[in-house]
């Protein structure tokens, strides 16, 4: 006698149509002889028929036609397509973002060196706060040296030291005192001067 | 599982519809509908959700047709790609699974000594059939609506489930067994491993 495990395989491959010959006379052979695999058999073959039938009238005669639904779908896809091309990629929103905080991180800044420059127009006048003059001493604007008429001065600000400039104290007929940078290309020009030099 | 191997015109209908052919991609859709439908249906458990996911399946087949490499290999990507859309869409319905243990706990289980014949003409046959297929783990599920959606052979159905045959073999005879029990009122199973 045939165990149970083996029966369900047998007549679940009879019923699939997989069974090999020899199975098949194993299983004839079992049905015969035992009355319980006959009706575990009998049981099976119900539910393969009805499991067919009752598949086929749920799913596939229910429902649109593969035609309707492909159609639908191509229409889908086509409008899917069309979305996909209008529609804006995603980084575009920061980089519009970054656009305009360059933009303006820009105007600030030329608004900002426009003011810089109304306020003092004329930026040659910038003047060294410290100056030495021959003594090697410095010359604080504050301390009204007592030199009148021009003067060798030297700068000192690292960065112009080794240019080709000389400076002059200067009082004018007034009395009033200015810092006069004279390149030594003789090209004279006005250099800086503070309003606390006099 | 030479059976399963794609006859020769399918090869070359999958390699038109790689380069956009869309008769062949609606001939290669419906060459494989029956099956296409059962796997759709025994995912998610109800037939008025089937025809939007073959939609949705007809569309992502037309979107992704062209990034399939091996023609050969059409019918498991077209099963993975109609399993994974119809997990999502049943996410998405957010529909609790009911668990066998859970179906046989209602108050209509037959008397035990009823035989599945008098079970089933008593009522309403295919429903009582249909319920029992619907309570199916979704593993014997899947094997079982497949296998008469279509009546295919056990190579054709690991191919495209990418199962061993003998897997299928016994997933199919479990299932048998899951409904037989259900019908007559036997306790069910517990879950096997394969």
């Amino acid at each position: 006698m045939m165990n149970e495990e083996m029966l369900e395989m047998l007549i679940g491959k009879f019923l699939d149509s997989e069974i090999t010959p020899a199975e098949q006379k194993l299983l004839d052979a079992e049905l015969q002889s035992n009355p319980k695999a006959k009706m575990l058999y009998q049981q099976w073959q119900q539910i393969h028929e009805q499991a067919g039938q009752a598949l086929n009238a749920e799913v596939i005669e229910y429902g649109r036609s593969p035609e309707a639904i492909f159609q639908r779908a191509v229409t889908e896809h086509e409008r899917n397509r069309w979305k996909r091309r209008l529609r804006p990629v995603r980084w575009l929103p920061a980089v519009g973002s970054l656009a305009a905080g360059l933009l303006l991180g820009f105007g600030l800044f030329s608004l900002m060196a426009d003011n810089q420059t109304e306020s003092n127009p004329n930026p040659s006048e910038n003047v060294p706060t410290v100056v030495k003059g021959e003594d090697n001493q410095k010359i604080h604007p504050e301390s009204r040296p007592e030199e009148s008429g021009p003067k060798l001065i030297e700068m000192i600000e690292p960065d112009l030291a080794d240019r080709p400039v000389e400076y002059y104290l200067y009082t004018d007929p007034d009395g009033s005192r200015y810092v006069v940078e004279a390149p030594t290309d003789e090209d004279v020009r006005w250099a800086s001067y503070r309003d606390n030099l006099h | 599982m030479s059976s399963s191997k794609p006859k020769p015109n399918e090869s070359a209908l999958v390699c038109a519809a790689r380069q956009g052919d869309r008769q062949a991609i609606q001939k290669l859709l419906e060459t494989h509908w029956r099956w296409l439908k059962g796997l759709l249906y025994s995912v998610l458990g109800n037939a008025d959700d089937v025809d939007e996911a073959l939609q949705s399946v007809c569309v992502l087949l037309l979107d992704k047709i062209g990034t399939l490499k091996d023609p050969e290999s059409f019918k498991p990507w077209l099963a993975s790609v109609a399993r994974n859309l119809a997990l999502t869409q049943r996410q998405k319905r957010a529909r609790k699974p009911v668990g066998l243990d859970e179906f046989s706990a209602g108050t209509d289980t037959p008397d035990p000594q009823q035989n599945v014949l008098e079970a089933i003409t008593r009522q309403e046959q295919h429903q009582q059939v249909l319920q029992a297929i619907e309570l199916l783990p979704e593993k014997y599920r899947e094997v079982f609506v497949m296998k008469y959606m279509q009546d295919m052979s056990y190579a054709e159905i690991g191919d495209i489930l990418n199962l061993p045959l003998t897997t299928v073999q016994m997933r199919l005879v479990r299932a048998r067994r899951m409904i037989q029990n259900r019908l007559t009122g036997k306790p069910t199973d517990k879950v096997p491993r394969t």
